[in-house]
């Protein structure tokens, strides 16, 4: 089947950088079609952050069971819990191969709005210390852009998703376009001034600079914080796609947005040298469709993306389309988490916080900056956050009755920060050819 | 804040294009699924009538519902039935008879007939007996860099912790008990509190 409607623009993908496309290519005027392999989200049906604990049916500790048999891998991510579960993936339904030893955890969500409706939120700018980073050290390839030229363009994303924050004028980590920051809880301001007091303030704590609005903005409502972001959030105060970029695409009348539409490969002119449609296979009816368009953005995420060049291989480009350097599918970076420590903060009886809320506190990086370390060569930032125990410490205590439940009620201050590193790491993507089922194979190294 | 107020909140503003009166059904869907469970589905009568009078022990009634009050035990016999491997059903359900064996070695009956002071006895003897194991599985783990291990294995351990999350993730336990709002409207991250004379904080 081929729909004759020549589109000024075909988008892959409708999750964060869909979005985006879909936004500002209806916007300039062109007639866009959005391809997403995933079902529709209808915010109103879908969002599930104000479900109480008590009605779901474990109360929280998630349908164990069923996640180990369907998601043990998307299981694995804090946000696939048994409210959110639904917005990733079946790893029953959506495998791929490893390495021996050499797991990769590929988290997914396939819907409209993709993983921008359960990511982070936490966004930082890049500075020159990164940019420059591969010069000053002599390896691979010298970013072709600086933050000068980058610096508009963070100030044109971030006044449409809305950024709160703190200004600290630190050139490693250049101040974003904020709104008014979080509060700081009483742990955190503790240990901000504690590390004001020991690091004469070469290391600074500040809160998360997060796209979550702390006031009304741009027809989105603030925050009021309930918590859990990655369950939706009907008042879109946070920025993912369904809440923000796809309604202005939806605005201009210009967008066709299409789900259940799993794209197969990118179809190539031999004659005209140029892209010219999207193979399709319908993920209802299994039916193939030929969509055409003048321009295509590839939006499917990393590897997906790349799976989709690989398949879209011609008899002359034997390796998938834009693949002429060998690279398509090498050189992916991984972020590596883990390590860090938590302590217990004394005092601090008589305060508490009211409200949830959905981020914590950064150290922006130290290392390198000012003083250049003998023994290691780039840097690496903190998030991490204070929280007050709440009931859960009872469970290991042995008091029980009327004078315990009432223990309970009150509760103590801790904090956790925790260690986020980024570092070099090599992931091949390949497509084994000889299945018809063209599922894609990662090997992480790390 | 009640959910009608919470409404109000959500209907002011850009959320009152988003027709918040759907708001809430997926909230009616899932109480609807999950139905009103009344049958206990592997706890026997007298392991139920144990596992009640226990958790009614840790959580009891005050001037707020206690754990029968909200149905921790339907919420422990769920959780047994549709949560636990085999391995942790038999651990949980030999660490229960083992209450009777105990109490019977001391008092001549069962865990549910015994007096209340027996009964904390037997309690508070289990205690120690978590926190023997506790404190053995943190010598044998001194030069583990992470969260402190738990006794987890336990039976007291794994029934104080069912307890509790199906008390405080009731909508009495947490609503009433601990104060919590599904929209607090606002973040406060440092403020004052004062503690009522019941122990509640209280701004």
């Amino acid at each position: 089947m081929r729909d004759e409607t020549i589109y000024d623009a075909i988008v892959i993908g409708s999750g964060m950088t869909g979005g985006w496309a879909a936004k500002e290519l209806t916007e300039k005027g062109l007639k866009t079609l959005v391809l997403e392999a995933g079902r529709l989200i209808v915010p109103e049906e879908d969002y599930v952050e104000h479900v109480p604990p008590w009605e779901v049916k474990f109360r929280g500790m998630r349908d164990r069971h069923r996640q180990l048999e369907d998601q043990p891998i998307q299981s694995t991510c804090y946000a696939c819990d048994e409210w959110s579960a639904k917005f990733f993936v079946s790893d029953k339904e959506h495998p791929y191969t490893t390495e021996p030893g050499k797991p990769f955890r590929w988290i997914r969500g396939r819907q409209v709005g993709g993983r921008s409706i359960m990511w982070g939120r936490q966004v930082y700018r890049w500075s020159d210390l990164d940019f420059e980073a591969n010069l000053r050290q002599g390896i691979a390839i010298d970013w072709p852009i600086r933050y000068a030229d980058i610096a508009p363009w963070y100030d044109y994303v971030e006044d449409f998703i809305g950024i709160s924050g703190e200004a600290l004028g630190l050139s490693q980590l250049p101040d974003s376009k904020f709104l008014p920051p979080m509060d700081l809880n009483c742990a955190e301001v503790a240990v901000r001034a504690a590390i004001a007091k020991h690091f004469g303030g070469e290391r600074v704590l500040t809160i998360g600079r997060v796209a979550i609005l702390t006031k009304d903005h741009r027809e989105r409502a603030a925050c009021h914080y309930c918590g859990p972001c990655e369950r939706g959030c009907i008042t879109r105060s946070y920025f993912s796609s369904v809440n923000a970029t796809l309604p202005a695409a939806e605005k201009t009348g210009r967008m066709t947005l299409r789900p259940n539409s799993v794209v197969h490969s990118v179809s190539f002119d031999k004659r005209t040298r140029r892209a010219t449609g999207v193979r399709v296979i319908d993920a209802k009816t299994r039916a193939s469709v030929e969509y055409r368009g003048k321009v295509i953005f590839l939006c499917a995420s990393s590897l997906e993306s790349v799976r989709i060049l690989l398949n879209s291989a011609t008899s002359e480009f034997s390796d998938g389309l834009a693949n002429s350097s060998g690279e398509l599918g090498h050189n992916l970076m991984d972020h590596v988490k883990g390590g860090g420590a938590t302590a217990t903060i004394p005092g601090h009886e008589d305060q508490t916080v009211v409200g949830r809320r959905p981020n914590g506190i950064y150290v922006p990086r130290f290392r390198n900056v000012k003083t250049k370390q003998a023994e290691f060569l780039r840097g690496y930032g903190f998030q991490g956050g204070g929280h007050r125990e709440g009931w859960e410490r009872g469970t290991a205590q042995t008091a029980f009755g009327p004078e315990f439940k009432k223990a309970m009620r009150r509760r103590d201050h801790g904090v956790s920060p925790f260690r986020d590193t980024a570092s070099a790491c090599r992931i091949t993507i390949t497509t084994p050819s000889s299945t018809k089922r063209k599922w894609t194979r990662g090997e992480s190294p790390c | 804040m009640d959910r009608r107020e919470a409404l109000r909140l959500l209907a002011t503003g850009v959320a009152l294009q988003l027709a918040p009166g759907n708001l809430f059904a997926s909230l009616r869907e899932a109480r609807a699924l999950l139905g009103t469970q009344t049958t206990p589905r592997t706890l026997d009568p007298h392991q139920y009538a144990t596992v009640t009078a226990i958790a009614e022990l840790i959580l009891p009634r005050t001037d707020t519902p206690g754990a029968t009050d909200v149905g921790v035990s339907e919420f422990i016999d769920l959780i047994v039935t549709e949560w636990y491997n085999p391995e942790e059903r038999t651990r949980f359900l030999t660490g229960l008879a083992d209450v009777d064996v105990r109490t019977r070695a001391l008092f001549g009956k069962n865990f549910v007939e015994s007096s209340p002071s027996q009964q904390a006895q037997i309690l508070t003897a289990l205690g120690e007996q978590m926190t023997e194991e506790a404190e053995g599985l943190r010598d044998q783990a001194r030069q583990y860099r992470g969260s402190r291990p738990e006794p987890n294995q336990h039976f007291y351990y794994m029934l104080r912790g069912l307890t509790l999350t199906g008390y405080y993730t009731s909508e009495a336990g947490a609503t009433r008990e601990l104060d919590f709002q599904i929209i607090p409207g606002h973040y406060d991250g440092c403020m004052d509190v004062r503690v009522g004379k019941e122990g509640r904080e209280s701004q």
